[in-house]
């Protein structure tokens, strides 16, 4: 009876999602030893050892979980990796510690003012974590059934049975619980759980009854026994939810469907303040703990006056996270107002900062950059092109050499090599003009160009 | 145990309606909780009983949980998740005016097959099958309110027209403290005195609400204009 279902189960085509490869998508953490010593090279980040040393201090105090309302600034040139180090620190902190993210110009919008849109980035960074009670049904998979309609096309319908100690149930599945048991893999002879609620599937192992299905079988296959009693259970699980998901809930009729629409619009304050009052309770009676997460706002100097005035006060609160901020900017005017200012930053912010300084990558840190970067994009380079990248990268900019890896691969394979040479970096070197090159044009040919021909005029009329 | 349940029952905002023979009363208790309850009107009997609890963040519960009588809709299988096959037992409680009395209906086999057991230091029924396809643990949760425990001499089985059917002598009204004193003396409510041992002023309560609404107006009036429309 095993074997037909198995087959079954393998004739539907396996579905791997493959991920896109983002700028960011080699860190897996901020490379720290035990003693919050920078490796030079690890988890995919290079270089910048004082940065990251004090990336890791401000992480120790985030575990920590007591501090609220610490603020953090990560000041350097552009393509020093500031980014980069936020985004360490979100993979170091893990899943269960909410990382929220945003860029300075998101809150800028129509349809809700620039403080509600910072509460609600400030509430996204604030977990609670509680108990809930689930239904969840555990058992044995007897038998998986799945028919495809006779059109090829269409929905699929199927029948799982499962099976306990005492009982035996069937089910009809969905169009999506097939999809999540295929690509679990799911098989006659596992124990699995389902979550009611969220559909979840988790694969416990294999029943003992069917430990000699198989001769040879993986090492990680863990042998369980079949569950007792009943299918459904209630159990209570301990999961995080932020504070806004909290209030997106409460906020309105058609409750945590919002989240999912993404239409929350504005939240009211008394149902914040409703909700706080609740955590307060949860949490003096012991069900839930609060867990502050790390706000990121990147391109900080975007903001202007009346949010930075807004975090000060915000920051004061005793349920606000820790608040990291990226720019590149140096002395600049703050956005609202005529006056200049370190960062773009009102010097009354500037002081609650703590400031961590990036520098730019000497030519060993740009090389192992690259060829991390060559790795994660799937690209064979020789040493020698590798080292002419290194130059392009040290003259011109870690952007635009990083951005030659991929262009420069496809010169490869249309002259059907299977290693980038030094000839390709050159060809997409003359094809390509990076920052400074482009500039350089300009002035040599601006005369050529569009609206040229009045420059005087134009020049009095620019300002505005 | 008894009295915090009928406390409860007293602050509860409650409305009632009649509607297709059935009265309905439906229940806001203080923490939001919601119940329904239906009685038939002529015999008094409890046809359904069902709750609706909160989400543990404040969500209003959208589906209500039977606890007596059951969804008569039909279940569409929605193209998304995991829905029980319509070829497995269904359990559902149908009480009478003497007795608690569950129905599995949809299963086959003869009743030697079935052992019902009292176990968890008397709160809880177990039904088990010798050939190992079903199996309930459940409780009996008007019992469980008053404080009530179960005796395995209480309960009497049978089997016929793939239906298996658990019933279960109702003791509330000699074994409960509370029903000692007088209840009211209602007649269309005496499941209420059976069931749930309410205290009096429960009951006269809940009697007023009755005759208040008895039969909304917008109704009475639409039924009206209809019949003038025959006419």
């Amino acid at each position: 009876m095993a074997a037909p279902t198995v087959e079954k189960v393998q004739e539907v085509r396996e579905v791997t999602r493959i991920e896109r490869i983002g700028a960011h998508s080699h860190i897996r953490g901020l490379g720290l030893d035990d003693a919050l010593d920078a490796r030079n090279v690890s988890q995919g980040m290079v270089g910048q050892v004082d940065a990251r040393r004090a990336a890791g201090v401000i992480l120790e105090m985030i575990k920590e979980g007591k501090i609220a309302g610490r603020a953090c600034l990560i000041a350097g040139h552009p393509g020093t990796g500031k980014t980069a180090i936020a985004m360490a620190m979100a993979q170091a902190l893990g899943t269960d510690t909410p990382f929220t993210s945003i860029a300075g110009s998101e809150i800028f919008s129509l349809e809700m003012s620039k403080t509600e849109a910072l509460t609600q980035a400030f509430r996204k960074s604030i977990g609670v974590r509680i108990k809930e009670e689930t239904e969840i049904i555990e058992g044995e998979v007897v038998e998986i059934q799945i028919d495809r309609p006779a059109t090829g096309t269409g929905a699929k319908v199927g029948k799982l049975t499962l099976k306990t100690t005492e009982m035996e149930t069937i089910y009809d599945l969905g169009q999506k619980m097939i999809e999540s048991l295929t690509k679990e893999k799911v098989q006659a002879g596992d124990i699995i759980t389902i979550d009611k609620a969220t559909g979840k599937i988790t694969k416990l192992g294999r029943s003992f009854t069917r430990a000699r299905d198989y001769d040879a079988m993986g090492a990680q296959t863990k042998f369980v026994q079949c569950p007792e009693g009943e299918l459904q259970k209630r159990k209570e699980v301990v999961h995080t939810v932020t504070l806004h998901e909290i209030d997106v809930i409460n906020s309105r009729t058609q409750g945590f469907l919002a989240l999912f629409s993404g239409d929350t619009g504005e939240i009211k304050s008394e149902v914040r303040e409703q909700i706080n009052s609740k955590v307060a309770e949860w949490r003096e009676e012991g069900k839930a703990e609060i867990v502050p997460g790390v706000l990121f706002v990147d391109e900080v100097h975007m903001l202007d006056i009346e949010c930075f005035s807004f975090l000060n006060r915000a920051l004061e609160d005793d349920m606000a996270p820790i608040l990291i901020m990226a720019t590149n900017r140096g002395i600049t005017r703050i956005r609202g107002t005529n006056y200049q200012s370190p960062h773009g930053i009102p010097i009354d912010l500037l002081d609650r900062l703590l400031i961590i300084a990036t520098t730019p990558y000497d030519e060993k840190e740009i090389k192992q950059i690259l060829k991390i970067r060559c790795e994660e994009e799937d690209v064979e380079m020789t040493d020698d092109a590798l080292t002419v990248l290194t130059k392009i990268g040290m003259e011109t900019s870690l952007r635009y050499a990083i951005q030659l890896i991929t262009v420069a691969s496809l010169v490869c394979r249309k002259r059907k090599g299977s290693e980038v040479d030094v000839d390709d970096i050159k060809r997409v070197y003359s094809l390509f003009l990076d920052e400074s090159r482009s500039t350089q044009f300009l002035k040599e040919y601006q005369e050529e160009f569009m609206f040229n021909e009045m420059s005087g005029t134009a020049q009095s009329m620019e300002t505005s | 145990m008894a009295e915090k349940w009928t406390s409860q029952l007293n602050s509860a905002h409650k409305t009632c309606i009649v509607q297709e023979g059935r009265r309905k009363i439906h229940y806001t208790f203080a923490d939001g909780t919601e119940m329904a309850e239906e009685y038939d009107q002529r015999s008094g009997d409890l046809i359904i009983r069902k709750w609706r609890r909160k989400g543990t963040f404040g969500s209003k519960g959208t589906s209500w949980d039977f606890e007596v009588g059951e969804q008569l809709m039909s279940k569409t299988l929605d193209p998304e998740g995991l829905v029980e096959s319509s070829s497995n037992p269904i359990f559902v409680r149908k009480d009478t005016k003497v007795a608690f009395q569950w129905r599995i209906r949809n299963i086959p086999y003869p009743l030697h097959v079935f052992s019902v057991t009292v176990q968890d230091d008397n709160h809880k029924l177990i039904i088990k099958t010798s050939n190992k396809k079903y199996y309930k643990k459940f409780s009996i949760p008007d019992m469980e309110r008053v404080g009530c425990l179960l005796t395995q001499d209480s309960i009497s089985t049978a089997h016929a027209n793939n239906t298996f059917i658990i019933t279960v002598r109702n003791l509330l009204g000699t074994m409960c403290p509370l029903s000692q004193q007088k209840p009211g003396s209602v007649d269309v409510l005496s499941n209420f005195t059976q069931h749930k041992c309410l205290t009096e002023d429960v009951l006269s309560q809940v009697t007023q609400q009755v005759t208040q609404y008895k039969c909304p107006t917008n109704i009475k009036n639409q039924r009206k204009s209809w019949k003038w429309k025959r006419k």
